[in-house]
């Protein structure tokens, strides 16, 4: 309950006591007036005078050592109690009330005099207000009794509305929280819009959130792992390294509230909201509600993230190994799938592909030779050149690579490299003979790596060519064996990282041997 | 939601809340009072439509589904009489109606919100409505 519903409240119950002749007076004689109080009102004047509250309070005194009954402290002024209902308690008051066959005209003076009002003109205009009398005071004892009760009654029912409306809030900020939570968004995308959505919410200065722990290898910590809305970079970071991470979400102070981020007893982080409300309101339990809230989604968004990201860096841990495995049947072809890979992933990235199709692409050069599991070392390590039958083995390394993947339901969207990686712009390759776009993007660009990597390294008939003389090689074969415009992205990639790569891979060989 | 929708700056704002449903109606109304708004209520597009020809609004707040008369028939009818066609209507709908192709334009409908609404976010779009209108020569600034 606001002061100021309180006091719209007292200002509608003077009015409606006003409206039966009655005037609401505080019982402390010092209290301030209800906001209704008009000053041009004789009866109001007259009833708020001095020497009218001094009467006032001493009935209120009496009432608190006996029962509360309407008293009539001078002949024709009663003043009856006012049972405040318990959401409108704090103040208490008084009804006063003229009754007109027992009024003294030395009442009426005596509250003239009291309001500095003139004794013959008060009389006149009170006239039609002494309309009470004393019979009828038990009657006006009930009549206040149930205007109070339905004003407490509206009280409540404004309560509940107010917190419908918080309930609302939460759920609305719930939703937007929950719509955003795909697993596999970035998480930095989803931090920033959590952010947004709880300040929007709050109607508070920033929001600010604290990376820690189980949850820092999902983000870039250069920065300290500070995100914040509505705020400097510079000034977050100060305040979240500053703020002790409480153990609960709490309002730390009337601008600040705080809330760790855990999850099964993992601390991933700190949340706050801070700089004071909208409208200057200090922040209170229900803001602690909401921003406790936020938190939770935050810790189950941070956490599912973080079991992904274990998940994934397992998946490709366990590819590398298999693909590993392959390429050891042949010493000459170790880390040739990895090379592939990478170089995939730049062409695919260079031709401006999204961040799940570079990706694929990258599995599916990781993978692209996985058939040759099935073919006989004899003919993959065989130094002379190959007999037709021989060849004719080798050529079906595609298709039994994308037999092997195809029940993979995850691999769906890799198994078009797999099978296609040797197909020709011109229709010439293997297995299908697929012309230009018929084949699908994934092969045609891990055709141009493939090239590339079987040229530039080692094999069992023939050194390594010089790197001038295989980009020339590939540029010849631009739109015969490889498309042409992915050609061009390929030569616009930085080969550095292959350099290294090749390097490593050719120490590894050298120890091995 | 912006720090800038001081109340005080609409403090003679007169609002229209139309919904079938008095929590609703109970909720908007107490929100808007808060933040300084004159508020008038009504249960549905009948009422509604008499006090929007008895005396002057800034803005009308409905719902969509009402039984008798529906939101879009209450602004269809607002747009359609020319000293009530200049005051904005925001529709309110349960989430997933979609309005017609048009329908909005062709009634006059300023914005529309989905329910479950966020009440912070629908006082905000008020505010912003009764500015915009305001400065187009409102009501308020007359």
């Amino acid at each position: 309950m606001t002061v100021a519903t309180q006091t719209r409240s007292l200002a509608s119950l003077a009015r409606a006591l006003r409206a039966a002749q009655v005037v609401l007076v505080p019982v402390d004689a010092a209290a301030p007036l209800p906001a209704a109080t008009d000053p041009t009102d004789m009866l109001q004047s007259l009833c708020t005078s001095g020497s009218a509250r001094a009467l006032v309070a001493r009935a209120a005194a009496r009432w608190a050592i006996s029962s509360p009954a309407p008293l009539e402290p001078r002949e024709g002024l009663a003043v009856l109690p006012v049972p405040m209902p318990r959401n409108l308690s704090g103040v208490r008051y008084a009804a006063v009330a003229l009754l007109g066959e027992a009024l003294r005209s030395e009442t009426i003076e005596q509250l003239a005099h009291g309001a500095r009002a003139d004794a013959r003109l008060a009389r006149t205009l009170l006239a039609p207000s002494a309309c009470w009398t004393r019979a009828s005071l038990p009657a006006l004892a009930s009549l206040i009794a149930s205007l109070v009760h339905s004003e407490g009654e509206r009280l409540a029912g404004e309560e509940a509305s107010a917190r419908l409306g918080a309930a609302w809030e939460e759920l609305h900020l719930l939703h937007s929280l929950s719509g955003d939570m795909t697993v596999g968004s970035a998480p930095r995308v989803f931090v920033t819009r959590a952010l947004g959505e709880l300040r929007a919410t709050l109607g508070c200065r920033w929001t600010a959130l604290r990376i820690t722990g189980a949850a820092e290898p999902l983000f870039d910590m250069s920065l300290g792992g500070v995100f914040s809305d509505g705020i400097g970079a510079l000034d977050a970071r100060r305040i979240m390294f500053e703020a002790q991470a409480p153990a609960q979400a709490v309002v730390a102070s009337d601008d600040l509230i705080l809330a760790p981020i855990r999850r099964d007893g993992k601390v991933l982080g700190l949340l706050a909201a801070g700089g004071g409300l909208d409208g200057g309101t200090a922040m209170s339990n229900w803001e602690r509600t909401l921003v406790e809230t936020a938190a939770g989604h935050l810790a189950v968004f941070l956490d599912n993230a973080r079991l992904y990201r274990d998940l994934d860096a397992m998946f490709m841990g366990a590819l590398s190994a298999l693909v590993s495995a392959i390429d050891a049947k042949d010493p000459y072809t170790r880390g040739h799938s990895q090379r592939v890979a990478l170089l995939s992933r730049q062409i695919a990235a260079e031709a401006g592909l999204s961040e799940d199709e570079v990706k694929d692409i990258y599995i599916s050069g990781l993978v692209h030779d996985v058939g040759k599991i099935g073919m006989p070392e004899s003919i993959l390590r065989k130094q002379a050149r190959l007999t037709d039958d021989e060849f004719a083995i080798v050529k079906q390394h595609p298709e039994i690579g994308w037999r092997i993947l195809r029940d993979i339901p995850q691999f769906a969207s890799v198994l078009d490299g797999v099978r296609h990686h040797h197909e020709r712009i011109d229709g010439r390759g293997y297995p299908h003979g697929l012309k230009g776009e018929e084949i699908p993007l994934a092969a045609r660009i891990i055709a141009i790596a493939d090239t590339f990597d079987a040229m530039s390294s080692t094999r069992t008939y023939r050194a390594a060519k010089p790197r001038a003389m295989v980009l020339a090689e590939m540029q010849a074969c631009a739109g015969t064996q490889l498309d042409p415009r992915l050609v061009a992205c390929f030569r616009a990639i930085d080969l550095s990282e292959y350099d290294a790569l090749n390097q490593a891979h050719a120490d590894d060989m050298k120890e091995a041997a | 939601m912006q720090s800038g929708n001081q109340p005080e700056s609409h403090g003679n704002a007169r609002i229209l809340v139309v919904d079938d449903e008095a929590h609703i109606v109970q909720v908007v109304a107490l929100k808007f009072r808060n933040a300084g708004l004159e508020v008038e209520t009504a249960g549905d597009g009948d009422e509604a439509l008499a006090l929007v020809r008895r005396t002057p609004f800034d803005l009308v707040v409905t719902d969509l589904q009402m039984p008798t008369m529906s939101g879009i028939e209450l602004a269809r009818a607002m747009a359609s009489d020319a000293t009530l066609a200049r005051i904005p209507v925001l529709m309110l709908t349960a989430r997933g109606h979609l309005l017609r192709e048009g329908e909005a334009d062709s009634a006059n409908i300023a914005r529309v919100v989905h329910k479950p609404f966020s009440p912070r976010g629908l006082l905000a779009d008020v505010m912003e409505l009764l500015e915009s209108s305001r400065r187009a020569g409102g009501r308020t600034a007359a």
